[in-house]
């Protein structure tokens, strides 16, 4: 299991444990973690489930691919989709932003 | 109407591999029910059908109305492929770019445009739809009534698509009523014929654009790189036909229906007028109660879905606006609760959800921000009840507003 901290908008935090291979998305949609809507169900095709990942973690998730970038609206690469990273045992303690809403 | 659906179409034989369980007679475009009522119907549904069941309507076609079932058929476009002959089948596909093609192309087509139709990328727009909207509905509000569908939600989305694709405005009178055509008018003929005179219409400016890029949709696609070349003009003209079909029938129904759902209910109006801040996650909820537009996909090979056998080349209409009434997806599924947590089906999942979803909400905000700034309390017209359309897209056919 991978421990992945949630932080809510408001600063609430919700730690949870992940198998490897799920994704940041799913991770949060299981648990019922609020903020992330995740209306494309995980395609990249929609930018409802946009987490920022914490300074410190952002080297350690591989790159954005093309289809997740045309869906980001920021340059800023902290700004992922939860739906395209796949959780990696690496990523143990690894700490993500929601946003306050996803449209 | 004088004809029932029986009469309208056949009842095919139900194949062996599907249980007598699953089966329930449901036809999409004619069952009376649905032009009653379009949206109780989708809500019956859930009460009388299980979420994947098969009717022998248009050559028999499973039928998906539970959230998770829509997931598993739409987020796997290798299994459940966007290239069919439709329900009932045709003699060939049209080839719309990027709605018949499966990843890789297809994200080959999407991608190099998503960044137009991003939350940020039609911001821009919010000014033009507004001062668009305000026109429409001051051209009505003193005369205390309309009627909605043509008068104010139909010239919407074409006046907005060309302000996007940066077409020449002395084309657009012309421009609606083909757009109007090719939706409403009641004989298939001359709904082709009007998409061929749109196309012919899109062409002067793709071929202008070719030419000479400027800023705007048009000459996006003429200049960017799709999966490592440029667009063909044949590629680009489809691409823009879809565009703006794409965002016609389905804006202007899901105006129209909101526009009725206010109607019924004055307290809302109210509510919105005192408040027009709880706009925007009350026009969520009815993007989600009244959804519109249905997808259509083909098992490509034996599967299993929901513990039922598929076989090989098996017909699935994703019914998207009865997902949204899924009573294991949805909390009090049948109720408005802005703010609700889960998310709405009506733009579909995977990778085809719709490219159009952010400009649609903007276009249902800032309407209504000014039609309810505009318009005192209004109702139904009761000598004139709407009426509906079945189909692909859910569709009102008209609806007449009093106030006053
Ligand atoms: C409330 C309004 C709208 C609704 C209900 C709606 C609904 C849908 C749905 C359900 C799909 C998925 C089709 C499938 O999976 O096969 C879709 C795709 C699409 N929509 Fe929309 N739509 C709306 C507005 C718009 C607008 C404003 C545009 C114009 C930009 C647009 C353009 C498209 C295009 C081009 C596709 C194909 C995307 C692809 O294949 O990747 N739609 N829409």
């Amino acid at each position: 299991m991978t421990r992945i901290i949630y932080i809510q908008h408001d600063g609430r935090e919700d730690p949870v444990d992940l198998p490897v291979g799920y994704t940041l998305m799913q991770g949060a949609v299981l648990n019922d973690i609020p903020g992330i809507a995740a209306e494309c169900g995980g395609a990249a095709a929609c930018g409802t489930c946009r987490v920022q990942l914490a300074p410190d973690w952002v080297t350690h998730v591989p790159a954005a691919e093309e289809i997740e970038l045309s869906i980001l609206d920021d340059a800023d690469t902290s700004w992922r989709l939860s739906c395209q990273i796949t959780v990696m045992a690496e990523m143990d303690g690894m700490v993500v932003h929601l946003p306050e809403n996803q449209t | 109407m004088a004809m029932s659906a029986a009469e309208k179409t056949e009842l095919a034989p139900i194949p062996g591999h599907v249980p007598l369980e699953r089966v329930y007679d449901f036809d999409y475009i004619y069952d009376a029910r649905l032009l009653e009522n379009p949206h109780e119907r989708m809500k019956s549904l859930h009460k009388e059908a299980p979420p994947l069941f098969y009717s022998p309507r248009y050559g028999g076609h499973w039928v998906v109305t539970g959230k998770e079932e829509l997931r598993q058929v739409a987020c796997d476009p290798e299994l459940f492929t966007s290239v069919t002959r439709g329900i009932p089948a045709m003699a060939e596909q049209p080839v719309l770019i990027p709605l018949t093609f499966d990843p890789p192309r297809h994200t080959q087509y999407r991608a190099p445009l998503n960044a137009k139709f991003t939350a940020k990328g039609v911001a821009p727009l919010e000014g033009a739809v507004r001062a668009m909207a305000a026109g429409l509905i001051d051209a009505v509000a003193a005369q205390g009534y309309c009627e909605f569908m043509n008068d104010v939600a139909e010239p919407l989305p074409p006046t907005l698509f060309f302000n996007i694709a940066g077409m020449p405005t002395d084309r657009l009178k012309e421009f609606r009523q083909l757009a109007e055509d090719a939706t409403a008018a009641p004989d298939p003929c001359v709904r082709m014929t009007s998409i061929k005179k749109i196309a012919a219409i899109l062409k002067e400016t793709v071929d202008a654009r070719m030419a000479e890029p400027r800023d705007d949709l048009i000459s996006e696609m003429v200049t960017k790189d799709f999966g490592g070349q440029r667009l063909t003009p044949d590629e680009i003209l489809n691409y823009a036909v879809l565009l703006f079909l794409g965002g016609l029938e389905t804006v202007v129904n899901a105006l129209c229906f909101t526009a009725r759902y206010l109607a019924l209910h004055p307290a809302l109006q109210a509510e919105l007028r005192a408040d027009p801040t709880r706009i925007p996650l009350v026009m969520e909820e009815m993007l989600r109660l009244h959804g519109i537009a249905m997808a259509v996909r083909r098992a490509t090979r034996d599967t299993e879905l929901d513990g039922v056998a598929i076989q090989k080349d098996d017909m699935f209409m994703l019914m998207v606006p009865a997902v949204n009434y899924d009573p294991v997806a949805f909390e009090n599924a049948e109720s408005m609760c802005p703010g609700r947590k889960e998310a709405l089906a009506t733009f579909n999942m995977g990778p085809h959800r719709c490219i159009g979803a952010n400009l649609a909400r903007l276009e249902m905000r800032v309407f209504f921000e000014e039609w309810l700034k505009r318009i005192p309390e209004f109702r139904l017209d009761q000598a004139r009840p709407p009426k509906f359309f079945g189909g692909l897209n859910l569709a009102v056919r008209s609806l007449n507003l009093v106030w006053g």
